[in-house]
């Protein structure tokens, strides 16, 4: 039976020295970004859809204000968005109301407004083929080119929307809003230029306001399209919003600083930065004496790039104008730790954690100290003290989030694009730290119970039922791709599972089923006090293996854990 | 004698077949044209002085483009793109207008889906913006194993072309230089396209617009060549950029405003290293300038009419910024 025992240790030390044999490698996920605070939930038809909705809630509000509240909001909102066409007949109580009250300028704006809008030949064509073309002049058709919506405007009408309906409009609030309308047809006209110079010409007039971050949104595009890539990005970080379809460098990061020192962009920017950062640097080998069932993660490091980020994030954290400087010093020790600098990746990270920053970066921070402590050498005596702080905010966090219904889109490592996944992504940590920190710390310590008793945790951590799920693709996904990069737990490690539910903390290592070492536990205690079991297994590490088999019984009651007081 | 009589029926009559076919006079009057492929259809001071400069009359004018489906609705195999807009200022009394219609290899596989909706949009497009047209053409890289479907296309069309207008259209097609070795198409003339001879993403491709290396290698095709045949010559530059390791980042259609000495060193023969920091995109190390010279045209001009005949010309295209690179003189002889 010890010659058992001493094998499948011997199984489970082999297994993790093949699967982690560089350091600080990463087999579960390569391409998983663990520097990654928030979701991508700014891709541009989402932000798009959110500026969108925030306008019509503006918009209704001002028209609501232009008619002194005598016309309902509803009356208002159908005027505005439901009502194709406008002449002196119509019956819509705001429309009457600026007839009524001779509101020349709002109804030279509708007038033009009706017979141009986008929404309405969108909606006027919407079930007509793409290869409709009016015969007639007047209608409007619309098509899609490269996956933008744009709408040929084409027709005498909207040759009047043009910068003679801004220069000839007195009222600064109307005019405002004709400068966005024109610069609207000039982008979708492709005339990306003259959008350029409407904004450039104009925009100085319009107040802080959403109607400005339209304005500034068709600005930022046009710019893009031009190939005005760093303008553009400078213009869209002035809005809060970050264009994955960019490329931000340090230089580019350098210059938004410079005109914008504290977009709230910047958490996307960075986290981008690190990410790419990361993907650039980390390489995968199959070559003997690897395989693909146990392949060879190691990073390499770009010491240029990242010391031009960290002067960077330097000088922004001197200057005191970001008002999220712990992003920047995460951000550092995140490239630190990629670089192999372990012990700077730690400094940096309790530097962050002191500066000021958003939740959401604070949570990154603590995360983030969570991996980089569970790959610590030099804290042997008090691994799991410094550890477990962090490590059960994680899982208490994990059970109040729930497990995300949404990992299927995440399968492959891509990038989630949706906040909801910043869910999955906590449980990816809580992987990371048990499977590639935990376990390996253990193992390679001849701590081989303590080990199992972490797996065991992590696995019984992911009995729930969408757990499971999740689970189960992974290994179908893996089976069938041969590589899993995905709850990889099975294949790099050893099968150990709990299967059978004795009282007390008896345990019975001699019982072996399929081959697999059976390591029986109590799960409600498991599940609910992991520390406590926790302590349970320094006992059992403490008392050292069995000899010969048989059962060992520690005692019914263990010392409540310290750390928990 | 006799002998010397049927040899002479003989010569004759072998030369009768290998003269070209003969063009329809109306479409081949010898006028200088021009193509127009922006998508805004609006003709700058410098650009109407030029088109009566140069007595043109025809303007081939991209219409549309025809690719696959990509967009999320499903109702169409292929759909049009790119859809040029016509400057309601814009008058096109006495000028002959012929829409060109770019089809891509992958969508005219698909041509039955769309002949009819094509014919209709194009007839469409005619009536609102008031053109008078007589004539269409057809752009298609077509190969060996696309050309059944092309060919069968620009039958098809011309019947429902006919059905829309209520008259005939002439139907006539680009062709390029590798096309020249294949069957001609059933069309009533085509537009030999001397440019994009070259691979331009390779980064030793001297000059991808226009090579006259990569043109001669067809020109024993155009001797037999049956038919009727007009030139297209390339008046545009472009910048080819490429990244630390020569691949191929990005074909540039307008020279970046950093185009200047300072930020860059030249290499020879087009070829720049970026050198300066203060560049739009930091990824890209070289860039290849290729514009064509007002003889290496020539030459090439030279050389396909002594193998086909003299031959009604095209630029392309027009574009005041492009073509004010040549002078009077050397347009001129573009089109002589």
């Amino acid at each position: 039976m010890k010659s058992r025992l001493s094998l499948i240790s011997g199984i489970l030390l082999l297994s993790c020295m093949t699967a982690f044999p560089c350091g600080y490698p990463d087999p579960i996920e390569p391409q998983w970004h663990w520097f990654f605070y928030t979701g991508h939930n700014c891709s541009y038809n989402e932000w798009q859809g959110k500026l969108n909705e925030a306008f019509r809630e503006e918009n209704i509000t001002f028209w609501h204000n232009r008619v002194q509240g005598k016309v309902s909001r509803e009356a208002v909102e159908a005027a505005l968005y439901d009502l194709y066409i406008l002449n002196d007949q119509t019956d819509n109580k705001f429309f009457r109301y600026l007839y009524d009250h001779k509101d020349k300028e709002a109804l030279g704006y509708w007038t033009l407004l009706k017979t141009t809008d986008s929404d309405y030949i969108h909606q006027a064509v919407w079930e007509r083929s793409e290869w409709y073309y009016s015969e007639k002049t007047g209608e409007r058709y619309w098509y899609d080119e490269d996956e933008l919506p744009r709408y040929d405007l084409s027709i005498s009408q909207v040759e009047t929307l043009d910068e003679g309906a801004i220069l000839s409009c007195k009222d600064k609030e109307i005019r405002n809003r004709f400068l966005l309308q024109v610069m609207r047809k000039c982008f979708y006209a492709h005339d990306y230029q003259g959008c350029i110079v409407l904004w450039e010409r104009y925009g100085k007039e319009v107040p802080k306001s959403v109607l400005r971050k339209q304005c500034l949104n068709y600005y930022a595009g046009a710019l893009r399209r031009i190939d005005r890539d760093t303008e553009a990005a400078i213009v869209y970080a002035g809005i809060g919003f970050y264009d994955p379809r960019l490329h931000y460098d340090v230089e580019v990061l350098r210059k938004i600083y410079e005109k914008e020192p504290d977009s709230k962009a910047f958490e996307f920017m960075v986290q981008e930065f690190v990410n790419t950062y990361f993907d650039k640097n980390s390489h995968v080998s199959y070559e003997p004496p690897y395989s693909y069932m146990h392949p060879h993660y190691y990073y390499t490091r770009d010491v240029s790039k990242s010391n031009a980020f960290n002067a960077l994030a330097d000088e922004i954290v001197r200057d005191g104008k970001n008002l999220n400087p712990a992003l920047w010093v995460s951000a550092k020790a995140a490239l630190a730790y990629i670089n192999g600098d372990n012990a700077a990746a730690i400094r940096l990270i309790s530097e962050a954690d002191k500066l000021r920053g958003t939740p959401a970066v604070k949570d990154n921070i603590r995360m983030m100290r969570l991996v980089f402590n569970s790959t610590r050498n030099d804290i042997d005596a008090n691994y799991e003290t410094v550890l477990l702080p962090d490590l059960q905010w994680l899982v208490r966090k994990i059970e109040k989030e729930g497990v995300p219904c949404w990992w299927e889109y995440d399968i492959g490592g891509a990038i989630p694009e949706d906040t909801s996944f910043t869910a999955l992504h906590h449980i990816k940590i809580l992987r990371r730290t048990i499977l590639l920190g935990v376990i390996p710390h253990f193992e390679q310590r001849g701590m081989a119970f303590k080990s199992m008793a972490y797996l065991n945790f992590y696995e019984e951590f992911m009995t729930d039922d969408n757990m499971k799920k999740v689970r189960n693709y992974a290994r179908k996904g893996m089976l069938r791709e041969g590589v899993g990069l995905f709850g990889s737990t099975v294949y790099f490690h050893p099968p150990i599972y709990r299967e059978e539910y004795l009282s007390e903390y008896d345990y019975d290592y001699s019982n072996t089923t399929n081959g697999k070492l059976v390591l029986v536990a109590d799960s409600i205690a498991w599940q609910k006090n992991f520390d406590y079991n926790t302590q349970f297994f320094n006992y059992m590490d403490a008392v050292g293996r069995p000899d010969g088999g048989g059962k060992v019984r520690p005692p019914k009651q263990l010392p409540r854990p310290q750390f928990l007081q | 004698m006799k002998k010397c009589i049927a040899f002479c029926i003989v010569l004759l009559v072998v030369l009768a077949g290998c003269q070209h076919k003969n063009p329809n006079n109306t479409l081949f009057s010898g006028e200088n044209s021009v193509y127009f492929w922006r998508t805004w259809y609006s003709i700058n001071d410098y650009e109407r002085q030029f088109l009566s400069d140069n007595h043109i009359q025809t303007r081939y004018i991209r219409f549309f483009d025809v690719e696959p489906n990509h967009g999320w609705r499903d109702d169409d195999k292929c759909v049009p793109v790119a859809t040029i807009s016509f400057d309601n200022e814009e008058s096109f009394d006495n000028v002959h207008v012929v829409p060109v219609v770019f089809i891509t290899p992958e969508a005219i596989v698909e041509y039955e889906s769309f002949t009819d909706h094509l014919a209709h949009r194009i007839y469409a497009m005619c009536v609102k913006n008031k053109l008078e047209i007589n004539e269409v053409q057809f752009d298609c890289d077509w190969t060996k194993s696309t050309r059944d479907a092309y060919f069968q296309f620009l039958i098809d069309v011309r019947k429902a072309l006919k059905t829309y207008f209520e008259k005939d259209i002439a139907i006539s097609s680009t062709i390029r230089l590798h096309q020249l070795a294949q069957t001609p198409p059933e069309v009533d003339y085509g537009v030999l396209m001397c440019y994009n001879t070259g691979d331009f993403k390779n980064f030793n491709t001297k000059n991808a617009i226009l090579d006259i290396k990569d043109v001669k290698p067809y020109a024993k095709y155009l001797k037999k060549y049956q038919l009727p045949l007009k030139l297209a010559l390339p008046c545009y530059s472009w910048d080819v950029e490429f990244d630390a390791t020569k691949k191929f980042v990005r074909l540039n259609r307008s020279p970046h405003e950093w185009y200047d000495t300072t930020q860059l060193k030249n290499l020879g023969g087009g070829l720049y290293e970026i050198t300066g920091d203060d560049i739009p995109d930091k990824a890209v190390k070289y860039v290849r300038h290729e514009e064509v010279s007002a003889e290496t045209i020539l030459q090439v001009k030279s050389l396909v009419e002594k193998s086909y005949g003299k031959m009604p010309v095209v630029l392309y295209h027009l574009d005041s910024v492009q073509l004010s690179k040549y002078n009077p003189d050397e347009i001129k002889a573009f089109f002589d």
